[in-house]
């Protein structure tokens, strides 16, 4: 195959990967994520000039409808949820290579029909052969799809192209479910042709915390169980449920939010420095970290975990209902809306750290932050008054108000010896102008041009998986029955504040 | 996105030797909504009289995407009295991405007058804000003995050499001034930089494999500029040539470029009064096909198109950047590293020069 850089006036352009030019299947296209999220994300790569020259986009669903007639839907989705103003001519152009392929998911015909279709845009638009398949559908049809895919073929790359897939959330239910999806998965397409989407990885933040760890000195001789004290990841809505009551009974906080993304930063933060960045490099590293995971499972859960679910209360200085009063929610629900959870990595870097993770809806705030908390100093000197339990703490914001921020020590001006806390603030919106490309823009241009290091890899998420089962197990089996409440618009039930508290420790204040 | 707020105190006059306090005192009076942020010292140097009106709103514009402390000189070597004056002012803007506060950048302006303006490096060192990179902006003709003192501390030297009436002497001093540097301080020309977009909408063209086999066997590359902009449209070429190993020959005062397969490549160069952008067409001639880069009509993109004689044209459309001055010192300062095609490029088209 002709590699992109055979083309010389390719060097000192950019530097990364190019997009290799493709077609692009969206499986479910009549859904909110391609109006919402890959149409924008599609168009702004277009305006930055980093799609490739042989692009087609076709759209597989159900519903009757033309090309002609979608194109002109999701113009106007282009133009209501683009993060940049819609050029006309471009999205003429543009959308000009969207394609509407009408058929169920179960219907081998369809597939055959798609075959000869990329085969003709394939001649008609130069996308050379490579195709790159994207499961937007509901996860239910995703083993449909994928046995289509298979029998049909058009899995199989053709000599000198690449066939790929993404696979959008959630991957499976639990360890089961996820295993059965993988294997379906591994049977139509190859490992490293598959990408699964945890949008959290394509965050700018999120991207910059490999950065912030391996590219300055200063914080990684500290990032160890010899400074840190313990460590916080949260993420913190005001919303309810809003309109996923169905989605959100069956799954709940933790299958929702820890399993995937909150582990995903927990990675993060907790490996080792990669060999090198390549995508296979930095997943091992990310894998070792759940390997070394302490299992939580049986009494061990109710000791390390808290699950809680919002009843009435105040968001914004309004009343809002209870989760159990919820439309479509069950009366008696024990879905948790809150979770917290300590957990310890059983490793040499780590080893005695708590990390604390919670996540929850109809908290005060909305934030994702990651929070480093140090070591006091030893309590001489000025510590002699235990006045600097906390002095210092790097707080990572992941969402919204990106940036990084250290707390220290300082001296009150003043004759009179007096330390307080201050804050050194780094805010991307302040030092960068430029508008921060959206997840979905970045993830999929790594996905043709085959870069899989943002996309989780399927031992990840079947450790991840694993990990969560057993909390889950806990929790079903009596082991860890109990579901606590706290009122909408607080910081949780007092039961978390608890678990941190058995180890002298308090949540961070957002 | 930003939304432009007025600077808050519009050049005050300030002695040389009170600027930090003075500074200081400004942002202890400024309001809670106001922050300062600094990427990088940007220092502008220029020789025209009338430097300070025209770099202060060009400032205020490029601090809004791109924060800075700013350091703009205006010298007059050539005056007979020596006179030092300096002011300082911010500019500060609000930012979509910013949340509520301004953010503002610091502007020190400094008139320099006869021998005083051979103070520059001592006026430069003290006010820096420290630890940050230090790109020196100069404007128009550089001075023919290079100041060691001054570009052996400096991280980037920026000039625009479509301002330049003598660019060989020029480039001459410039590559003196990076040999002074050691390396350390990195050659940006904003008419390299001015040529971005339309360099990278070309190698779009090329990735189209049937284009990158022609390429060899390119036979013409006719080239379209703006009046004024006739070293724009040369660098160009010699990027071209230098990427595909072509070297400049002539008979009489025809020049031509030879192939790496021995082959001959002409070029034309059509200056034109009225165009969209400095340069605003690009055209490859190969045998059996055709080639082209184009602004389009409405100025944002270019329009790329690969027309083989026996087969369909494969069209695209690629941002074509704005050519405003703040834009291209925007995309200047946004960069990180060295332009190592720049040179090759030049020397591809020096007797040209």
């Amino acid at each position: 195959m002709e590699k992109e850089n055979d083309n010389p006036f390719r060097d000192g352009l950019v530097n990364r990967a190019v997009a290799e030019p493709c077609a692009l299947v969206i499986f479910g296209a009549t859904g909110d994520l391609t109006r919402r999220k890959l149409i924008p994300a599609l168009y702004n790569l277009a305006a930055d000039g980093n799609l490739p020259s042989g692009l087609a986009v076709v759209c597989f669903a159900r519903r009757d409808k033309t090309s002609e007639g979608f194109r002109e839907e999701l113009g106007e989705a282009a133009r209501k949820y683009s993060r940049r103003p819609v050029n006309d001519e471009l999205w003429s152009r543009f959308a000009a290579n969207i394609f509407y392929h009408r058929s169920s998911f179960d219907d081998p015909a369809g597939y055959a029909s798609l075959g000869k279709e990329l085969e003709s845009l394939e001649a008609r638009l130069g996308t050379r052969g490579n195709r790159l398949f994207y499961l937007a559908s509901s996860p239910t049809e995703f083993d449909v799809i994928l046995e289509n895919l298979r029998s049909s073929g058009l899995s199989h790359a053709q000599p000198g192209a690449w066939a790929r897939l993404i696979v959008e959330k959630p991957f499976g239910t639990d360890l089961p479910s996820a295993h059965r999806l993988n294997e379906a998965v591994a049977a139509a397409f190859p490992e490293d042709e598959t990408f699964r989407i945890d949008h959290y990885l394509g965050k700018e933040t999120a991207q910059n915390l490999m950065v912030l760890r391996f590219a300055n000195t200063v914080f990684e001789a500290l990032w160890n169980h010899r400074y840190v004290e313990n460590v916080q990841i949260t993420a913190s809505e005001p919303l309810g449920v809003e309109t996923r009551a169905g989605y959100y009974e069956q799954s709940g906080a933790l299958r929702d939010m820890v399993q995937n993304h909150l582990l995903q930063l927990l990675c993060l933060t907790a490996m080792e420095p990669p060999t090198d960045l390549s995508a296979d490099a930095v997943r091992d590293e990310k894998v070792k970290v759940l390997r070394a995971l302490r299992p939580l499972t049986g009494k061990s859960v109710a000791e390390n975990v808290v699950r809680a679910q919002y009843t009435a209360g105040f968001i914004n200085g309004s009343d809002v209902p209870g989760y159990r009063e919820e439309p479509g929610v069950a009366p008696d629900s024990k879905t948790e809306t809150y979770v917290a959870l300590r957990l310890h990595i059983d490793n040499w870097r780590w080893a005695g750290v708590p990390f604390f993770v919670r996540v929850g809806k109809r908290l005060p705030k909305s934030g994702t932050e990651i929070a480093i908390q140090f070591r006091p100093t030893p309590p001489v000197l000025f510590n002699r008054e235990s006045q600097l339990q906390d002095a210092n703490a790097l707080v990572i914001r992941i969402q919204p108000d990106e940036g990084i921020s250290f707390r220290m020590a300082a001296k009150m001006p003043g004759a009179l010896l007096q330390i307080e806390p201050v804050k050194m603030d780094f805010h991307y919106g302040t030092s960068f102008g430029k508008a921060t490309p959206e997840a979905y823009e970045r993830l999929l241009l790594d996905a043709m041009s085959g870069d899989a290091t943002l996309f989780a890899r399927r031992d990840e998420v079947e450790h991840a998986w694993s990990f969560i089962d057993g909390i889950r197990k806990a929790w079903q089996d009596g082991e860890a029955p109990r579901l606590d409440f706290y009122p909408a618009g607080t910081w949780g039930p007092r039961e978390a504040d608890e678990l941190l508290a058995q180890d002298g420790a308090t949540w961070r204040r957002l | 996105m930003t939304q432009s707020v007025q600077s808050f105190s519009p050049g005050l006059p300030v002695g040389v030797g009170e600027i930090d306090r003075k500074l200081g005192e400004l942002w202890s009076a400024s309001d809670a909504g106001k922050v300062r942020a600094s990427l990088v010292n940007l220092v502008v140097y220029s020789e025209s009289s009338d430097a300070i009106a025209a770099n202060t709103p060009l400032l205020a514009e490029i601090a809004a995407d791109h924060a800075f402390r700013a350091l703009l000189v205006q010298a007059d070597p050539q005056a007979e009295k020596t006179d030092v004056e300096a002011w300082i002012t911010a500019h500060c803007h609000r930012r979509e991405s910013g949340g509520p506060k301004e953010i503002c950048s610091e502007q020190i302006t400094f008139r320099l007058e006869g021998p005083a303006a051979g103070r520059l490096p001592n006026i430069v060192f003290s006010h820096l804000d420290s630890d940050l990179p230090l790109c020196f902006w100069w404007q128009g003709e550089l001075h023919p003995e290079p100041d060691a003192r001054l570009w052996t501390r400096v991280d980037r030297l920026i000039v625009d050499s479509q301002s330049w009436s003598r660019p060989a002497p020029q480039f001459a001093i410039l590559r003196d001034i990076e040999v002074l540097g050691a390396g350390s301080c990195a050659v940006c020309d904003l008419n390299w930089t001015r040529l971005f977009h339309l360099r990278y909408a070309i190698a779009q063209i090329f990735d189209t494999p049937a284009a990158r086999a022609k390429l060899p066997r390119l036979e013409k590359v006719a080239i379209r500029h703006l009046t004024g902009h006739r070293l724009t449209a040369l660098q160009l070429l010699g990027w071209i040539a230098s990427r595909l190993g072509w070297h400049l020959e002539h008979e009489g005062q025809r020049h031509f470029f030879r192939r790496r397969d021995g082959g001959v490549a002409e070029f034309v160069l059509r200056e034109e009064a009225e165009l969209p952008a400095a340069v605003a067409s690009t055209e490859f001639r190969f045998p059996g096909a055709e080639a082209s880069a184009k602004r389009a009509d409405d100025g944002e993109f270019y329009v790329v198109e690969y027309k083989p004689a026996n087969g369909a044209p494969v069209s695209q459309m690629l941002p074509a950047g704005r050519e405003k001055i703040s834009d291209i010192l925007l995309a200047e300062l946004a960069r990180v590293g060295r332009h190592p095609l720049f040179w090759p490029a030049i020397r591809a088209v020096e007797p040209l020069l």
